[in-house]
């Protein structure tokens, strides 16, 4: 099933927060399963909503979920427990 | 000239506002979830299920505040306006729980043909005209429009097979036989009592579902935080 831009925004989130927090580019790139051209449009785009940040240490980068990405991913667990018990 | 009734018994007055104040307490409160993931998402189907939910609460407000009043809970009324607080009270009742149903069957059969949902609202129209009693035909039409509902609940739990699915099912077939006791009313008054009290039963079991889903949600992040 084809996974809406939410879907794809909440397992990025997701696969950041099982990290406990912090990733690196080709970890996320993995388990978030885009290509590396849309991962990048997509992670403009969470940076942009504040959801995450890039740090850089001496020869890594990395993406930090921030608070605000914390809350999305627990809004959005909520939303799909949600949407199961009512049948949405 | 209306005739107005106070249902149930002398025991029970002011006991059946209550109960109806906490069923519009729950479905404010699955409206405003409703909201919230509307807020997120944008998509139509939930702006719908909350409109739903909202009509609930209206319509249970309606029911209490009408209730209160002409049980002269709050204060004393003169009998000239009892007649019109109790025609507006419960028709405002009736009018906003049936398009509620309404909309709670188009979201929960997932009803997209326009005409079909015109057809629905249309049989409102003779059902409650022509009728002899608003009372029965109301608590008539909303078996029906719950039955359709809690099916489809019992439907999402046979595929989900989930507890908070579980409880929506419980919660409405709960608030289904609540209704059609509160067609027996006439014959015994008991039957007001034992509906008010399944049909709050059916609302508690609904805010407890709505607890598990914010419970089992927060669960899954210290589970993941502690591996």
């Amino acid at each position: 099933m084809k996974r809406s831009k939410l879907d794809i925004v909440y397992d990025m989130l997701r696969a950041i927060e099982e990290k406990g927090g912090k990733i690196i580019p080709t970890h996320l790139l993995y388990k978030s399963n885009l290509s590396h051209q849309r991962m990048k449009l997509y992670l403009e785009e969470l940076k942009q909503r504040n959801l995450l940040i890039e740090t850089h240490t001496k020869d890594k980068t990395y993406f930090e979920l921030t608070d605000e990405g914390r809350k999305f991913v627990q809004n959005f667990k909520q939303m799909k427990e949600f949407t199961q018990a009512f049948g949405l | 000239m209306v005739n107005v009734h106070l249902h149930g018994p002398q025991w029970f007055l002011g006991t059946d506002a209550s109960l109806e104040a906490l069923a519009a307490l729950t479905a404010f409160f699955v409206a405003f979830a409703a909201y919230r993931i509307y807020r997120m998402t944008k998509e139509k189907k939930y702006a719908w299920f909350m409109t739903s939910f909202v009509l609930l609460t209206l319509s249970f407000l309606a029911r209490a505040a009408t209730d209160a009043i002409l049980e002269e809970l709050v204060f004393k009324i003169s009998p000239e306006v009892v007649e019109k607080i109790f025609y507006y009270g419960y028709v405002a009742h009736i009018l906003l729980a049936l398009i509620a149903y309404l909309v709670l069957i188009v979201v929960t059969h997932k009803i997209t043909d326009k005409r079909v949902i015109m057809l629905l609202l249309l049989t409102l129209v003779p059902s409650l005209l022509l009728s002899g009693s608003y009372y029965l035909s109301f608590y008539g039409l909303s078996t029906l429009f719950l039955a359709f509902v809690t099916l489809a609940y019992y439907q999402n739990y046979r595929k989900v097979r989930a507890i908070t699915p579980c409880l929506v099912f419980i919660s409405f077939l709960l608030i289904t036989l609540a209704q059609a006791q509160f067609l027996f009313d006439a014959v015994r008054q008991l039957f007001y009592v034992s509906a008010q009290i399944t049909q709050a039963a059916g609302y508690l079991v609904l805010a407890i579902a709505l607890l598990a889903i914010r419970l089992k949600s927060n669960e899954k992040v210290k589970t993941r935080h502690r591996v």
